[in-house]
């Protein structure tokens, strides 16, 4: 734990060393009323106590209480402050980190998971540490001074007293696993109850068609029983250990006692010591108690905390020599490539997009036409084989290179929750109002957001929920332009849309691909029949390359598709439903 | 639990004690355990007292003392016992309580109507859920206990000083009175109330700002928003830190002087017993008594006034919860009379997510049992909205919608899901074995899944996984294609076998083989329902019973496609850009 504490607090040194020190000096000031406490004891115990010294003494506590006022606002002030700017600099550290991650790393994890970690356990951090941050300084610094002055004023009775250490301290490490052990498993059960709540309103509208509201939506009741079965476990197994521990402390003081008794008994010791031992001796296990408690609650912290760390310091994607393309040709060298070992989704698949030409991935589905795209985004990166821009290797290139150079509109759109400026302008947030209006123009949207009362200041909603369809993607072409990108590559982009929306898009992508280095999706073959290039992948792999009519007079697959696709758009589905529509589908397949 | 939804619901405590309700008597318990933990500790501090008197004796008797000694350690022992069964009580009720809250808010949550819901983002309700609902355990499980022990403990060892010396009694409830006047200032300072509202505010937004980060991460990626540069995460978090920071600066000076003083709470005894014993009026033992234990009461009243503090942070999260809680539920008024089949008319039907904006005007048609319509229109003219009304997604500002002659007000969720399928144009996943995702929670057999799924042209692709239907959705290595996302969503729609099917633009994120196949398996899924159809692409709907052209929420065209080519200008127009699309390359 303290390795990982001194990793936090490298975040910010100067002003958690300044608190520390603060806490010293707060931790001394509380203690060392002890000590003057004992001088009066040991005056009232003389024949004819010295009146002037203890009022004196006295006195001395009064000032000493007035500097303790002082330094103990400073103290809780400055620990706080410094605990809010750990936090603030781990949470925009772990945002940065997760962008800097191979979308892999996200395909192993749920998105609520990750979310959990910058939400969850920084939370954890602040709010535990935080508050706990002044008890346990002053209880560590303190236990040390008032156990130094107990062992010199009588080191038999002392000693007693710290040797419940030797068993308290122990009991306090097996406690501090056992929360450890079941403080993880009820983090875990909470972060997967938070991906099931996330999936539960996420997905709600499908639940809904279906009826599978609360409970009836197994998998979330089964979080939320799991959470509490954890939960209950983790109060439940450390509790008696860490009780056993209060036990011993209290068994050692009765013993410290008898021996007390014993030693007074024969003479060995002063009664004025003995006093001193009864009055200070519960003092000195106080602060051991509070440590005890809270040590609880930072061992729960700890595995938030460990969490995160394991998090910042995950396996990022590396950046070579960083070197900087000048032209923009995108070439895959005998590239194979699998999401999971031993399945490959792409096998020694090469092509080369020649700048400022539109090369064309088409096949069906599971082919991997949006792999290859997500590969060039250097989304994962490749373990057999190359990928090269302008003749530099990707995994030369830092990724803030390679984003720099590449645009894409995602077959999928993620608006988030804010105008449909502030949408545009993630694609350059340095660019000016009226840049943003002209990629509004360019891509269509002030088509619709002019009849809008807010115009481009609207607000979207979450994930962009209050745009159609065709409006988000209009949205997102707009992103790319304003990026202005050598590279484009397009998913999808043209799906899910009715005519009059098509139409515009098309416009907007007309404007988005010129002389650029263009690599579409398509779905529609008549859509690509103009590219440069057209290559069809199949079975892993390119199966043909070429121009349409190339392709065409070859009478291979793609002839093939380009007339299936043709009864497709031949189909009806009025005619599906009154049944006149063959039902075959063996005249479906490829191959 | 259900009382609660329709009860009036107190405020803050009232409201926590009502929370609690369902284990009382538990929590009782745990309480009284409490309180004997106090007593119980209490004892060893007496028994030092007697050491004490005992040695300062001009002849002390050792031997007695022994007794006493082994007593303060039975005492303690028993003490810590009696601490976890009280605990262990209080923490078991406390999680089960959660879990049914929990549980609760989700069935709520999912009762809402869509309109309802869009109110929250899903990081806030997730935050309600998880976060706001867990502070409640600190109240059941810590509060009610220390509650018992924070009120007898300090009146036990005020009760029993008062006995000893009723003077330095007196003077060592000094502080107390310090406490009780002082500590409503302090809090002031921190102002609570407003603070704290501010203080929720910018956590949520924090939250809401990192789960839009994460959801959106391959746009962060492409567009180097790092969370740096990406203002809605830099922004957010640092705005929740200058809140924290402001609140810290504002809240922590009085509150360390306020704990510096009740640190030092001895000095009164300390001055008003040397005083006293220098005038030859007290016993030694007595004075020393009095600096073991005069202070002791202080630590318990204080977690009592804190408890204060944290009951108004634990309540905001509650007025979160209750405000989900008590949202209007859809009316389901019960219905007399019969259902008719399974037609759909909508009468004079007006609707608007935003009062004063309408979305639907006027609308008004009817769709006979067993026939297909087709929904067309430019996008926002409110074609997806009229295909939501009829799932009761929203409920209709005005005019009704009645399927088979029965009002829809009088469907229940889950009896409207028996009637309706749906296939969205989004496809949605769950972390769930394709089995599961298909059977969406119907009772269904291993051999309907299948043959839904080999209907819906799912089967082969399914089982070409390594681990064929069991295999979850969102493990590693597995990785569906829009095409069979959208496949399995029809499997779904198949497999429920409703008598009304709505189909929104579920042509869409297709190559020509997987549309191909998508085609296949709605021929399957249409066969002698009801389809509605929200249509993008016009050759689709040539033969539908009935178009239906929608412009600006309202109906400006109705027929079969022959005559609205002739009738609607709207359609003729669209139907001629669909034929340019038709021929339309990127360059």
């Amino acid at each position: 734990m303290i390795r990982n504490l001194i990793f936090c607090f490298k975040f910010y040194p100067k002003g958690m060393l300044r608190a520390m020190l603060w806490e010293m000096f707060h931790a001394f000031l509380l203690a060392a009323p002890s000590g003057i406490l004992l001088a009066i004891i040991w005056e009232l115990f003389r024949e004819s106590p010295r009146e002037a010294f203890i009022w004196q003494v006295i006195a001395a506590m009064g000032a000493m209480f007035i500097l303790q006022l002082y330094v103990a606002q400073k103290a809780m002030v400055q620990s706080q402050i410094g605990v809010i700017r750990i936090a603030t600099a781990l949470r925009v550290a772990v945002g940065n980190k997760l962008q800097r991650l191979s979308l892999g790393y996200y395909k192993k994890r749920d998105p609520g998971e990750l979310a959990s970690v910058a939400l969850q356990d920084v939370n954890n951090f602040e709010q535990i540490f935080g508050h706990s941050l002044s008890n346990l300084a002053t209880a560590v610094f303190g236990t040390v001074v008032l156990a130094v002055f107990l062992v010199v004023l009588d080191w038999r009775l002392g000693l007693t007293l710290l040797g419940a250490l030797l068993f308290v301290l122990p009991l306090a490490q097996f406690g501090q696993w056992l929360v450890r052990k079941y403080g993880a498993r009820a983090i875990g059960a909470r972060t997967d109850t938070n991906a099931r709540l996330l999936e539960y309103f996420q997905g709600m509208p499908h639940l809904k068609s279906f009826g599978m509201i609360g409970a009836s939506f197994g998998t979330l009741d089964d979080a939320l029983r799991n959470l509490r079965t954890t939960s209950i476990r983790t109060e439940a197994i450390p509790g008696p250990v860490i009780l056993t521990a209060g036990v011993v402390l209290e068994l050692f003081f009765v013993l410290m006692v008898w021996l007390g008794l014993f030693l007074l008994s024969g003479g060995e010791l002063k009664i004025p010591v003995m006093v001193a031992f009864l009055i200070l001796g519960y003092r000195l296990y106080e602060p051991l108690k509070i440590s005890m408690v809270e040590y609880g609650v930072l061992s729960y912290m700890n595995v938030s905390l460990e969490r995160i760390i394991s998090l910042l310091k995950a396996e990022e994607q590396s950046a070579g020599q960083d070197a900087h393309p000048s032209t923009y040709d995108v070439e895959l060298d005998r590239v194979t490539f699998g999401y999971a070992p031993e399945r490959n989704v792409l096998e020694n698949v090469s092509l080369t997009a020649r700048a400022g030409e539109m090369t064309a991935l088409v096949g069906p589905s599971g082919s991997g036409k949006t792999t290859i795209t997500s590969l060039i985004a250097r989304f994962w990166d490749i373990e057999e084989g190359a990928i090269r821009i302008g003749g530099v290797d990707l995994r030369n290139m830092s990724t803030d290179t390679v984003y720099g150079i590449i645009s894409e509109v995602f077959q999928e759109v993620y608006l988030f929750d804010g105008t449909i400026y502030e949408n545009i302008l993630v694609g350059n947030p340095d660019a000016s109002p009226e840049r943003v209006r002209w990629a509004a123009e360019k891509a269509q949207l002030t088509e619709f957001t002019d009849r809008m009362e807010g115009g481009l200041q609207t607000r979207v909603g979450e994930g962009g929920n209050r745009l159609s369809g065709g409006q988000k993607q209009r949205v997102s072409i707009a992103r790319a332009l304003l990026k202005d990108a050598p590279i484009v590559l397009l998913d999808e982009a043209t799906s899910s849309l009715d005519p009059e929306n098509e139409i515009y898009i098309q416009r907007a992508i007309q404007s988005l691909v010129k002389n650029k280095t263009v690599i579409v999706i398509a779905h529609r073959l008549s859509t690509i029949s103009n590219a440069d290039q057209i290559v069809v992948l199949q079975d892993k792999a390119v199966a043909e390359a070429g121009s349409h009519a190339d392709l065409m007079s070859r009478e291979g697959i793609y002839h093939r598709m380009w007339t299936l696709q043709d009864q497709a758009s031949a189909w009806e589905v009025g005619a599906a439903k009154s049944g006149e529509h063959e039902d075959s589908v063996e005249a479906g397949k490829l191959h | 639990m259900e009382k609660t939804d329709t009860a009036k619901k107190p405020n803050g405590i009232g409201r926590l004690l009502q929370i609690a309700g369902p284990k009382k008597f538990q929590l009782f318990l745990a309480g009284v355990l409490a309180l004997v933990h106090a007593g119980l500790a209490l004892v060893p501090y007496i028994l030092v007292f007697q050491v004490m008197a005992e040695m300062l004796e001009p002849a002390p008797d050792y031997a007695t003392l022994r007794e006493t000694l082994i007593l303060a350690g039975v005492a303690g022992l028993l003490s810590y016992a009696v601490l976890y069964a009280s605990g262990m009580l209080s923490h078991l009720a406390a999680f089960d309580i959660l879990y049914q809250l929990r549980r609760y808010a989700a069935e709520k949550i999912g009762k809402l109507s869509l309109g309802e819901l869009e109110k929250y983002n899903s990081g806030a309700l997730k935050k309600i859920l998880i976060d706001d609902i867990e502070r409640i355990e600190h109240f059941l499980a810590h509060q009610i206990p220390d509650f018992f022990k924070g009120l007898t403990l300090p009146l036990l060892t005020v009760v029993y000083l008062f006995y000893v010396d009723w003077r330095l009694a007196l003077v060592s409830l000094l502080p107390l009175l310090f406490m009780v006047i002082w500590f409503p200032y302090v809090m002031n300072r921190a102002d609570t109330r407003s603070m704290l509202k501010f203080y929720h505010q910018a956590l949520e937004d924090m939250n809401s700002g990192i789960v839009e980060y994460i959801r959106a991460m391959p746009v962060m990626k492409i567009f180097r928003q790092t969370a740096d540069r990406f203002h809605k995460y830099s922004g957010t978090v640092h705005g929740y830190d200058e809140m924290a920071i402001s609140w810290t600066a504002k809240g922590a000076p009085s509150f360390a002087i306020f704990m510096s003083f009740m640190s030092n709470a001895l000095l009164p005894i300390l001055i008003f017993g040397t005083w006293l014993y220098l005038q030859n009026g007290l016993e030694l033992a007595t004075f020393f008594l009095f600096l073991i234990l005069g202070t002791g009461y202080i630590k318990p009243v204080f977690s009592l006034s804190n408890m204060a503090v944290q009951i108004s942070m634990i309540n905001r999260g509650v007025q979160r919860m209750d405000d989900i809680l008590n949202r209007p539920l859809q009316p389901v008024p019960p219905f007399v009379g019969k259902q008719n089949g399974h037609d759909v008319v909508f009468a004079g039907v007006e609707f608007a997510y935003v009062p004063g904006t309408p979305v639907l005007e006027e609308v008004g048609f009817s769709v006979s049992e067993g026939s297909l319509t087709a929904l067309v229109g430019p996008s926002g003219a409110g074609k997806s909205t009229v295909a939501q009304l009829i799932a009761r997604f929203w409920d209709v500002s005005q005019g009704e919608i009645r399927i088979g002659g029965r009002p829809l007000m009088t469907f229940s969720t889950e009896e409207l899901a028996e009637k309706v399928s749906y296939v969205f144009q989004d496809n949605f996943m769950f972390h769930l074995s394709l089995y599961d995702n298909i059977r969406m929670g119907m009772d269904r057999s291993r051999e309907q899944i299948e043959a839904a799924s080999r209907a819906a042209q799912c089967h082969a692709f399914i089982e070409q996984l390594p681990e064929g239907y069991d295999t979850i959705f969102g493990a590693e290595g597995v990785h569906l294609s829009g095409g069979e996302q959208q496949r399995i969503q029809i499997a779904r729609a198949i497999l429920k076998d409703a008598p009304i099917l709505i189909l929104d633009e579920a042509t869409s994120y297709s190559d020509p083989e997987n549309e191909f196949l998508i085609q296949q398996a709605i021929g399957h899924l249409i066969q002698e329902k009801t389809v509605i159809l929200i249509a993008h692409r016009l050759n689709t709907v040539v033969n539908a019973d009935q178009i239906i052209v929608f412009d600006t929420g309202r109906i400006v065209g109705r027929g079969k496609h022959a005559e609205i080519l002739e009738s609607c200008p709207l359609y003729a127009q669209m139907w001629q850009a669909h034929r340019r699309t038709q021929s339309f390359s990127i360059r």
